[in-house]
């Protein structure tokens, strides 16, 4: 052994950093990189929830945006949809431009966006699917024009 | 306080922090080579939801910049497991495979894939990690060869505490994972439906079913098991610190339990997996214990425990110094 005792900066390091990820842990705080770890903390209800966003054409036909298709930088998008309710107007439509966009360098050719909340029982089931079809509720329609914007139970955009 | 304290600035070995270093860092080269982070790029600002740091940016950068981040950590992190100039290429990889990974928790939702490879190298970034096993270490001692000095001592207190530290991060990302669930949910997470409810609809949204989520979730008695045997690993993963022996069952349940969320929801926590066995095992007397291929006898460098004894006494000294 060539030490017996850590310098004066190595133990005010070690704890501060440990107290820090402490904190951060116990407090449920997400300060990136220290994070709360909060992984499945809620528990999750029989009733499923998703939304759909679809691109509608010139001729009102619907084509689902399908974001694995896209780069990564959009694969937040159905994190973002679920707050889209809460945002400010301008906030939305830029998003609705944003996935306009997107919906385009898909070769679709969008002339405005759903947002179609789906509901579904996982049980019962038909063989390894929901027995019951997934209900559809349009939320929002938008296009790149704050004009154009719907709401359909905006109270719903959060849940 | 004073038992913590002297349990964390106790003498340890610069082969074991080297090891460390090592498989920290190669495997820091390997997460950042996956090719996710270039596909941040050209995002519209509009999806941006900066974390933490990330205030401080407009956007996500464009492609150019990704790209040298993203070589520059490859190779800093490849040195950094090397033991090239660690003083510098580790705290270079680590603050790429940060920023990286900060952009990658900016599309709307916090990964934690990462997390715990990313914290568990903070306390390697100010420790001497390349004294042992690294190209600093020989170039030095081919330095005092030629000078006439000694060779360092192996065991040093400089060398313990980074180790136990990344063990207390491993242990704490478990248990606090644990305590989220139980602070938030409590006994529900494991006597309701939940895990059914998760397993059903992380196989319901995939474009083909998931035959193991959906065996698990169509029988709610193995459900409350899963759930329970989840919480009760994660609560009490933090014995690993206080009998050793406990971590030749915790490190490969742990696993287990990352291989099945893999195989139940796609969802990749390998670096976590994989962090835990690195920060666990005691490596260089796996090493030796190979080297010798058998093992009576085998000294314990690193240590002040004993030889081992059976089969159970060398895997409880393999895993945890």
């Amino acid at each position: 052994m060539d030490e017996q005792r850590p310098p004066r900066w190595t133990r005010w390091f070690v704890w501060t950093f440990l107290g820090s990820f402490l904190v951060c842990g116990a407090t449920g705080l997400d300060t990136w990189s220290l994070t709360g770890f909060r992984l499945f903390s809620r528990v999750r209800v029989e009733h499923e929830v998703s939304r759909e966003i679809v691109a509608v054409d010139a001729l009102g036909r619907e084509h689902q945006l399908r974001f694995a298709r896209l780069p990564r930088a959009y694969q937040g998008s159905l994190t973002v949809v679920k707050a889209f309710g809460s945002l400010p107007t301008s906030g939305r439509v830029q998003v609705c431009q944003a996935w306009m966009d997107a919906a385009i360098r898909l070769g679709d050719r969008a002339t405005s966006l759903r947002i179609y909340r789906g509901d579904r029982d996982p049980l019962p089931r038909k063989g390894q699917r929901p027995a019951a079809p997934v209900t559809k509720t349009l939320e929002y329609s938008c296009s790149s024009s704050p004009a154009t914007e719907r709401s359909n139970g905006a109270a719903d955009a959060t849940p | 306080m004073r038992r913590l304290e002297e349990w964390m600035f106790a003498p340890g070995s610069a082969r074991r922090l080297a090891a460390v270093r090592i498989g920290l860092c190669s495997l820091l080269a390997l997460r950042l080579a996956r090719p996710v982070y270039v596909g941040l790029s050209g995002q519209p600002r509009a999806l941006f939801r900066p974390v933490s740091f990330m205030h401080m940016f407009p956007g996500l950068p464009s492609r150019g910049p990704l790209i040298v981040l993203q070589l520059l950590g490859v190779m800093a992190a490849t040195l950094a497991a090397a033991g090239l100039r660690a003083r510098v290429t580790l705290p270079v990889a680590w603050t790429c495979g940060l920023l990286l990974n900060a952009m990658l928790s900016s599309l709307g939702k916090i990964l934690h894939n990462d997390v715990v490879l990313l914290i568990c190298l903070v306390p390697l970034l100010v420790a001497p990690v390349a004294d042992a096993w690294s190209l600093d270490a020989i170039r030095k001692r081919r330095t005092r060869r030629e000078t006439g000095e000694g060779r360092d001592a192996p065991v040093s207190v400089a060398y313990g505490w980074p180790v136990r530290v990344a063990m207390l991060v491993v242990t704490g990302a478990y248990f606090f994972s644990g305590l989220g669930k139980v602070v938030f949910s409590g006994p529900s997470w494991v006597l309701s439906g939940n895990l059914r409810w998760i397993l059903y609809t992380a196989s319901d949204r995939s474009a083909s079913p998931n035959v193991v989520a959906l065996f698990v979730a169509d029988r709610a008695w193995l459900a409350h098991i899963v759930a329970g045997a989840t919480l009760l690993l994660e609560l009490t993963f933090p014995l690993v610190l206080w009998r050793k022996r406990l971590a030749t069952f915790y490190v490969p349940a742990t696993a287990g339990l990352h291989a099945g969320i893999w195989l139940t929801m796609n969802l990749d926590y390998s670096a976590w997996a994989l962090s835990a066995v690195i920060v666990f095992v005691d490596w260089p007397w796996l090493v030796e214990w190979l080297r010798r291929g058998r093992l009576k006898g085998t000294p314990r460098a690193t240590t002040t425990i004993g030889e081992p004894a059976t089969l159970a006494d060398a895997a409880a000294d393999i895993l945890y110094a």
